[in-house]
């Protein structure tokens, strides 16, 4: 059998549809086979989404200037669907160049029960102004790590330019211009928080820093969790590390949650919510 | 949403979340499948009203990566015990994926040396995926097969740019 490779025209044109359905047909079969071709379908399709990047951010303008790019995104890893309301766990974990993460903080409106304290923030240079406003202080050429979990989309709006951003992104905030940003918040229950985040750049300060914070399950006491899933009413939801599942006291039922760590441990849990019986009014206090 | 609606989504997002998956490593025959489990439970979420808006392309990158980290996990825990399975890179750091700002600032610039036919050609491919390379040619009332020399040549040149010093 003669093995023939997947051109390099073929391979840049699958993607926009430039190849007829059969050379599409040839190319999807060989490269379904051929490790080699998929690699390079590979470097194609990154090579492909920079071009509809290009497009989109405005192909035809490439005499404008371009604005000093401080919030980047840096990693995307997953969105996590979830029948159940995933709430916003809105812990804003600063990590300063090189530094393990410290806490910053979050606008209070998706604070949930869990934020650390804020107190690292003042000393990572991050001072809450308003729900909705962040200021960090940056050393300069220091970078500063935005990190949301529990946050299942966002963008920023910098420069004019919007960066949809994912489930593990990072917000890089550069201590090389100072500015504003604007960060729009989705989270799976549909809350949308706009928070504008300011940067100031201080010359020579370097941001402290503090233990990061500790990944241990509280209530399963695996550390550093993978991935863990709840089945409720038959239907399984897988949901990674930095979820939340928030337990609905209105509706009563079983939920059984299995988490699973890096370590390969399990632990299952079943528990049962029954919603409490209405409050009797209080009695008025004597005049 | 209608199913005509559908179509025209699906027809407009489809290619680049297949390149969205090829890109984080996914195997082309698995993205293709992946692919439609991820538009068919977005589009059975729609009929629940689970949606309240449809914002693309996010939402179905994201349920496809979902189901690509699922299955690489599914795939991870099925073969443990045989060794170190093959899994699938979809969750990688998006600078792999994403153009830094200087990288499109080159393919900008390469971009601009184009001459206009062949930038207007490009733009009016790239800016309008739901259509086909025939439909495009047509609304430019030229041929199919102008249309995609132009695009395999300008796409080279800026793959040419973009790879440079990378």
């Amino acid at each position: 059998m003669i093995e023939v490779h997947s051109s390099v025209e073929q391979l840049g044109g699958y993607f926009r549809g430039l190849l007829d359905d059969a050379t599409s047909a040839t190319v999807e079969e060989h490269c379904a086979a051929c490790p080699a071709c998929a690699a390079r379908l590979r470097d194609e399709a990154r090579v492909e989404l920079s071009l509809l990047e290009l497009v989109e951010g405005g192909a035809a303008a490439p005499s404008l200037p371009v604005p000093p790019r401080r919030v980047r995104p840096q990693r995307a890893l997953a969105w996590a669907g979830a029948g159940l309301v995933l709430a916003a766990a809105a812990t804003f974990v600063l990590v300063a160049n090189r530094h393990p993460p410290v806490v910053a903080t979050a606008p209070p409106a998706m604070i949930s029960k869990d934020v650390p304290s804020s107190s690292a923030a003042s000393s990572a240079g991050v001072d809450p102004v308003s729900p909705t406003e962040m200021q960090v202080t940056l050393a300069e050429g220091a970078t500063a790590r935005l990190r949301l979990p529990g946050i299942t989309a966002f963008h920023v709006d910098g420069s004019g330019v919007v960066t949809p951003l994912f489930r593990g992104d990072d917000v890089i905030l550069a201590g090389d211009a100072a500015g504003s940003e604007r960060i729009v918040f989705q989270t799976e229950a549909g809350v949308t928080t706009v928070c504008r985040v300011t940067v100031t750049v201080a010359g020579g300060r370097e941001p402290a820093h503090s233990p990061p914070a500790s990944e241990t399950c509280a209530r399963c006491g695996l550390a550093d969790l993978e991935s863990f899933h709840v089945q409720k009413a038959g239907v399984v939801s897988v949901l990674f590390s930095g979820d939340v599942v928030t337990v609905e006291a209105h509706r009563a039922g079983r939920s059984a949650v299995t988490f699973v760590s890096h370590t390969g441990e399990v632990a299952s849990y079943v528990f049962d919510v029954s919603p409490a019986a209405p409050q009797p009014p209080s009695p008025q206090p004597p005049r | 949403m209608t199913r005509a609606e559908w179509d025209a989504i699906i027809r407009a997002h489809d290619r680049r979340l297949l390149a969205h998956l090829v890109a984080r490593g996914v195997r082309i025959d698995l993205a293709k499948e992946l692919a439609q489990e991820a538009w068919a439970k977005l589009i059975e979420q729609e009929r629940d009203g689970q949606l309240r808006d449809l914002q693309m392309p996010g939402l179905i990158l994201r349920q496809a990566t979902f189901l690509a980290l699922d299955a690489a996990r599914r795939q991870r825990w099925e073969t443990s015990a045989e060794g170190a399975p093959e899994r699938a890179d979809v969750a990688p750091g998006i600078d792999d994926v994403l153009a830094s700002r200087s990288e499109l600032a080159r393919m900008r610039t390469a971009f601009a040396r184009a001459s206009a036919a062949e930038q207007r050609i490009f733009l009016a491919l790239y800016e309008q995926p739901q259509l086909t390379c025939a439909q495009v040619a047509a609304g430019l009332g030229l041929s199919e097969q102008r249309v995609k020399q132009v695009a395999y040549e300008v796409r080279k040149r800026l793959r040419a740019a973009l790879v440079e010093e990378s």
